[in-house]
């Protein structure tokens, strides 16, 4: 017995000289092996960042180089309608659903500060997919009511990432609406468009079936059971219609930067009328062409464009079509412009698919 | 979160504080409502779960605007513009028209007052702050009908009570909505309430490595290790909690105290 201790103590204790003799550890006054800094490139400046509700969108960045840029954003709790005559309590990122689009370039800084106003009943916190470190900004944001704090993160990886609250039970903070998207553009840019809209879908859950009229709470049984009441863009049901459908012209291209807050559907993205001539999926770097429907799960994105070639009304649903029909997940895009026979020549009013 | 380098202090103004007020005979006290022993299972257990509590009483309702300002009446000490830096925040109060008015409604629930407040006026009733422990008990017992049993049924009507909470401007007067089976009132459906050692999480382990206290409150975490994730209300108020920092009171934070048998 004594001999094997023996042996062991010192077959550890040789591993550990060799491992010193070989350079492999480096280790510093700590003791701790040092890891060295990645190179990072240099910071120019400061800048606040321009945050947008959707549909709008950040301007492109005109950056060459990278900055600390400040992000101020704010949860707040807020009732609102959910429905013609159905009112329910958003929980929000900075006051709508979903919450402020913010927009910064590959490398750079971002001095995140998250504020909690004091009207909340809840405490709130921020995970950003887009960032390297724990729980994306989470603890480090954790906020009661009328609190604040801030943190900084550096954008490593250029993407469209979702952002949403994670405090427990988390579930019940994102199918309120704590949820919304950050672009980190990459450092060469990305190619120009004529038009950038903000659409992010979300699953609401609430007390009485679909179209009951009032103020509507949150379900956890049916946001258990995965099945919601209401599926929607952009917060509400026909946030995206008549009035408010996004518009464009004949020949603009158009980039659609596309979230699914879920809290639990994977969205079946797809555009009635058109095809996505390019499309980012997940919001990472890759791209593909051609597209018709791109699956964007709970929690992802995915950057979309395409040519508006000819006129009418384009539609955006989640083609898991019921959700469409009957539970709201339906947006429009007013094409105006001349026909264009030579692509689609039809009795545009007839409609269908 | 209560910080260390301000313990010290105010541990010794404290402790003096129960003398100024504490009266024989206390009506506050008297009108207390006796809590029997019993036991609750708390969102993180290990174990079978239950943690146990001692007989105690509690106020039937929580303290209002009238209480609050009989008492900063009765000890300056307390006053909007005389309470300490180190106990009480810029929002001490900040409501109230001024020092000695606290406005309209009287019998609502008085808020935007620190942990140190709060439990200087319960001190000065002859009573203390309720632990989590005997607050999260005393809450976890249903209206009378109800069956104690049924914890998806409750969990529900807790989550449904939490969602009704009116909001700050439209807070009504104490013992209107809910009364449970002992008699206690306005324990889900109107504010949030300071507690003896509401940072308890934050002290307990190691900080903000607290694995516990992790799994409780942020993402992954949910349900692992919670044997009944249910109790959406219960998460609700123990994030609260964990956010609060004991000399800065909130627009829904408010306090009831508790006294020995
Ligand atoms: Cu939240």
């Amino acid at each position: 017995m004594k001999n094997t201790t023996f042996f062991g103590i010192t077959g550890a204790a040789l591993a550990i000289v060799l491992f010193a003799l070989l350079g492999l550890t480096r280790t510093t006054s700590t003791g701790l092996p040092s890891i060295p800094v990645p190179e990072l490139p240099e910071l120019r400046g400061e800048q606040t960042a321009v945050l947008t509700a959707a549909p709008l969108v950040p301007p492109a960045i005109d950056r060459d180089y990278a900055t600390r840029v400040k992000v101020e954003l704010e949860t707040v709790e807020v009732t609102k309608r959910l429905a013609d005559g159905v009112e329910y309590t958003f929980w929000t990122f900075g006051g709508s659903v979903p919450g402020s689009f913010i927009r910064v370039r590959e490398g750079d800084e971002v001095e995140f500060t998250l504020k909690n106003h004091p009207t909340s009943m809840a405490a709130h916190n921020i995970d950003l997919h887009a960032v390297t470190g724990p729980g994306g900004g989470a603890k480090s944001t954790f906020v009661g009511p009328n609190q604040e704090k801030t943190f900084s993160f550096r954008a490593l990886n250029p993407g469209l990432y979702v952002y949403h609250c994670a405090v427990a039970p988390v579930g019940m903070h994102i199918a309120n609406g704590m949820y919304g998207l950050i672009l980190v553009e990459p450092k060469e840019g990305l190619p120009e468009v004529d038009r950038e809209f903000y659409v992010m879908q979300g699953e609401f859950y609430t007390e009485g079936r679909h179209g009951e009229k009032g103020h509507q709470p949150f379900n956890y049984d049916k946001a258990v059971a995965e099945n919601p009441d209401y599926v929607v863009f952009n917060g509400s049901v026909g946030s995206l219609v008549g009035d408010n459908a996004l518009q464009a012209h004949v020949g603009e291209r158009i980039r659609l930067f596309v979230g699914n807050g879920g809290p639990n559907l994977v969205s079946s993205f797809h555009v009635i009328g058109e095809i996505f001539d390019n499309v980012y999926p997940e919001g990472g770097t890759t791209v593909n062409h051609n597209v018709q429907t791109t699956v964007i799960p709970a929690g992802g994105a995915a950057v979309t464009e395409f040519r508006a070639d000819v006129p009418g009304e384009l539609i955006m649903v989640d083609h898991a079509i019921f959700r469409a029909f009957d539970k709201g997940a339906l947006g429009m895009i007013d094409v105006m412009g001349p026909e264009m026979p030579v692509i689609f020549d039809g009795d545009a009013a007839a409609g269908g698919h | 979160m209560l910080r260390l380098a301000s313990s010290l202090p105010l541990v010794l103004l404290l402790a003096s504080t129960p003398a100024v007020g504490a009266q024989e005979g206390d009506s506050r006290q008297a009108a207390a409502v006796a809590v029997p022993a019993g036991s609750y299972r708390p969102l993180l257990v290990t174990g079978d779960g239950a943690v146990s509590v001692e007989p105690f009483r509690l106020d039937a309702m929580a303290v209002t605007r009238g209480d609050f300002l009989a008492f900063v009446a009765a000890h300056p000490e307390w006053r909007r513009n005389t309470a300490p830096e180190l106990f009480v925040d810029e929002g001490y109060l900040a409501g109230w028209p001024s020092d000695l008015d606290a406005g309209e409604g009287l019998d609502r629930p008085v808020t935007e007052v620190s942990w140190f407040a709060a439990r200087a006026f319960c001190a000065a009733h002859g009573g203390r702050l309720p632990t989590t422990d005997e607050w999260e008990y005393a809450a976890s017992l249903p209206e009378p009908g109800w069956d104690p049993a049924d914890r998806p049924a409750l969990h529900a009507r807790f989550l449904a009570l939490h969602q009704q909470r009116p909001g700050p401007d439209a807070l009504p007067a104490v013992g209107r909505t809910v009364r449970n089976q002992l008699g206690v009132w306005d324990l889900h459906g109107v504010i949030h309430e300071w507690t003896a050692d509401f940072n308890n999480q934050m002290l307990t382990g190691a900080g903000r490595d607290d694995r516990g206290l992790d799994r409780e409150l942020f993402c992954a975490a949910g349900s692992v290790g919670v044997p009944d994730p249910s109790d959406y209300a219960g998460f609700l108020r123990s994030a609260h909690r964990a956010s609060l920092d004991g000399s800065r009171g909130g627009l829904l934070l408010g306090f009831r105290c508790a006294y020995p048998t």
